[in-house]
C-alpha cells in the first residue's frame, strides 16, 4: 500500500495516461497537464485561500481540483449548489473556481476546456492544499469536514489494494456526482492515481450506460441504489451481453432484491461500500444472502458501544488514526469482526442517497409565511420519500381554500429549493389543524407517519 | 383519450403523483425542474413507463433524450415519430 495518490499528485500524469473520455472527445495526460498548469498559475497569483469548486464535467473538475491542491489552497465542496446553500456558506469561501459564475463572490477562475494551451510541466507544490466538504449536520447547520491529502491517499491506496485485481485495463463510468466524497474518491481520485480513464460526463439514463458498455471492453461502474434499484427493469431483467467488470454501490443501503436483480442482468452482485463523509469508507460487502454482514476495510477497526450499540470506529482514514470515534449508526457486532447495520441514531436521513437533516428542513418550512408548524418524516411506500405535515396559519389556510392543495405544495417546495435539491423534497403533503402529540406531549415519527396512511 | 392526455395520465400514475390531475399539467410547460417540478429519479421512472406503454426506443445520447422528455408536447411528437 504505497502512497498512490500522493505520488501521482506530486509527479503528474504520464503524457500517455488517458485522463478521461466522452462520446466525442478525450483528455490526454499532456492536455490535462496544460490545463492544470494554466489554472495553477492563476490560483498561485491570488491571495484567496479558500476556493469553492464546482463543475459539471469531471475532467474540468479534476483539473481545478489538482491545480488548487498543488497551489496549497483549501478546496471547498458544498453539499449542492442551490443558491440558498451557497449564500449560507458565503463566509466559508473567498473565491470560486467553476465552469460558471455561481454567485457574486470575490474572485472567479473559469474552468473551460481549451485546446490551444501551451504544453507545460506539471506544477511543483511547496505545500499541498486540503479539501473541505460541507454536509448536513444533525442540528440542521451545515457541517464542515476537512480531508487532508494524507487521509485521501490512505483511502485511495487501500481501495486499489483491495479491488485492483478485478479491474485490469478498466475505464470508469459513474451515475453519481463527483461533488460528493463517494464520487470524488471512486470516480476522480482513485482512477487518476491508478491510471484508469474516467467518463467525463455523468450517466443519467440506462441507455447511455448500455452504449458505453457496448463500445468499451472493460468498465468499472460507480453507482448508487437510486440507479441500481431501477436499472434491472430498464434492461427487462435480461442477462446483458456486455457486463461491467465491477459494480460499486454506495451512498445508502441497497435492498437485497435489487442486488439480486442487478446480478440477473450483469452476472455479478454489486460491491456495496458503507461509509460517510466524516469517516470515509468503513466496510464493504456483496449481498449473497439476506442480512449479509459487512467486512471492515484493512486498517479500519470496528466496535460496538456497550451502552447504545453505536458503531465505534478507529481508522487510518480519520484525522487521528488512534482515537476511537463514535458514529450515529447502531450495529450488531459479530465474533469474526464483521457486523450488521441496524439503524441511525439521529435525525439525519438519506433520500436517493442525498443526505439531509430533517431538523433543517422543518426549520426552513417553518419560515414560510403560510406556515405555523411543520414536521417531516420518512415514508417507505411506494418508495423511500419524505412526507411533510404542515400546520397552516390563517394566510395559509385562506390560500389553501382559494387556490387548492397543489398550489400550496408547489409554493412550499419552491421555498425549500433554496437549500434542498429537488430530488430530496417531500412528495406527500398533509395540512392537519394540529400536529399529533403522544401522551407524554412528545411528537413521534410514528404519529406523524400515520397522517400519510390512506384510508 | 388523446395522446396528450394519455401521456399526462401515465405521468400521474407511473410517478404516483398525489394532488395532481390531468388539468394541472400544462402540455407545453417543462416537466422537470421549474414547471411540473419532476426530479431526476422521476425522469428515470417516466422513461421506463413511456418505453413500456408506447413501445418506443430511447437514444443513448442523453441530450436528445432530454429534449424528447422536455414537455408533454415534445413527448407526444417523439412517440408519434416512432410510430409506423
Amino acid at each position: 500500500m504505497t502512497k498512490l495518490l500522493l505520488n501521482w499528485l506530486t509527479n503528474g500524469p504520464a503524457a500517455q495516461q488517458l485522463i478521461s473520455f466522452d462520446h466525442h472527445d478525450i483528455m490526454t495526460g499532456s492536455l490535462f497537464c496544460a490545463h492544470v498548469t494554466h489554472l495553477h498559475n492563476q490560483l498561485s497569483q491570488s491571495d484567496a485561500k479558500r476556493w469553492l469548486l464546482a463543475a459539471q464535467k469531471s475532467d474540468l473538475f479534476a483539473a481545478g481540483l489538482c491545480a488548487a491542491l498543488l497551489a496549497g489552497k483549501q478546496v471547498i465542496l458544498p453539499a449542492n449548489t442551490q443558491r440558498g446553500t451557497l449564500s449560507e456558506l458565503n463566509h466559508e469561501f473567498d473565491a470560486i473556481i467553476a465552469d460558471k459564475p455561481l454567485c457574486e463572490a470575490g474572485e472567479f477562475v473559469s474552468l473551460k476546456k481549451e485546446l490551444s494551451l501551451p504544453a507545460a510541466n506539471w506544477p511543483k507544490a511547496s505545500t499541498l492544499g486540503e479539501l473541505v466538504l460541507f454536509t448536513s449536520g444533525s442540528s440542521g447547520q451545515p457541517k464542515a469536514i476537512t480531508k487532508t491529502l494524507a487521509q485521501l491517499d490512505a483511502e485511495v491506496s487501500i481501495l486499489e489494494h483491495t479491488f485492483a485485481q478485478h479491474l485490469p485495463h478498466c475505464s470508469v463510468v459513474s451515475t453519481v456526482s463527483h461533488q460528493h466524497i463517494y464520487g470524488l474518491l471512486f470516480k476522480i481520485l482513485w482512477p487518476l492515481a491508478a491510471s484508469r480513464a474516467f467518463l467525463s460526463e455523468q450517466i443519467d439514463y440506462p441507455e447511455t450506460l448500455s452504449y458505453y458498455l457496448a463500445i468499451m471492453p472493460n468498465l468499472c461502474l460507480i453507482s448508487s441504489p437510486a440507479q441500481l434499484t431501477r436499472l434491472p427493469d430498464a434492461l427487462d431483467n435480461q442477462l446483458q451481453q456486455r457486463t461491467p467488470s465491477l459494480i460499486f454501490s454506495s451512498g445508502g443501503p441497497l435492498n437485497f432484491e435489487s442486488a439480486q436483480a442487478v446480478k440477473q442482468c450483469f452476472k455479478q452482485l454489486p460491491i456495496e461500500v458503507f461509509g460517510s463523509t466524516e469517516t470515509g469508507g468503513i466496510a464493504y460487502r456483496r449481498q449473497h444472502q439476506q442480512q449479509q454482514t459487512w467486512q471492515p476495510f484493512e486498517r479500519v477497526n470496528v466496535n460496538a458501544d456497550p451502552q447504545d450499540g453505536a458503531l465505534m470506529l478507529q481508522s487510518v482514514y480519520l484525522d487521528n488514526p488512534d482515537t476511537w470515534v463514535k458514529c450515529d449508526d447502531k450495529i450488531e457486532l459479530l465474533e469474526n469482526g464483521q457486523f450488521r447495520l441496524l439503524h441511525r441514531l439521529d435525525r439525519i436521513v438519506k433520500i436517493e442517497e442525498k443526505r439531509l437533516s430533517l431538523a433543517q428542513l422543518e426549520h426552513l418550512l417553518q419560515t414560510h409565511p403560510f406556515v405555523s408548524d411543520a414536521a417531516v418524516t420518512v415514508l417507505e411506500q411506494p418508495r423511500t420519500m419524505l412526507g411533510a405535515a404542515v400546520c397552516l396559519n390563517e394566510l395559509g389556510r385562506q390560500t389553501l381554500k382559494d387556490e387548492g392543495k397543489l398550489a400550496i405544495n408547489t409554493a412550499l417546495k419552491n421555498h425549500l429549493l433554496s437549500q434542498f435539491e429537488r430530488i430530496t423534497l417531500p412528495k406527500r403533503w398533509r395540512y392537519p389543524n394540529t400536529l399529533p402529540l403522544n401522551s407524554q406531549g412528545k411528537r413521534t415519527s410514528a404519529d406523524i407517519a400515520a397522517l400519510f396512511i390512506h384510508d | 383519450m388523446n395522446l396528450h392526455n394519455q401521456i399526462k395520465q401515465l405521468i400521474i400514475d407511473s410517478l404516483d403523483l398525489e394532488d395532481v390531475t390531468i388539468d394541472d399539467i400544462d402540455t407545453d410547460a417543462a416537466l422537470f425542474g421549474e414547471g411540473l417540478g419532476l426530479d431526476s429519479i422521476d425522469a428515470l421512472e417516466l422513461g421506463l413507463a413511456i418505453k413500456k406503454e408506447f413501445d418506443v426506443k430511447i437514444e443513448a445520447n442523453s441530450d436528445a433524450t432530454k429534449a424528447h422528455f422536455f414537455s408533454v408536447a415534445s413527448l407526444a411528437s417523439f412517440i408519434e415519430s416512432q410510430r409506423v
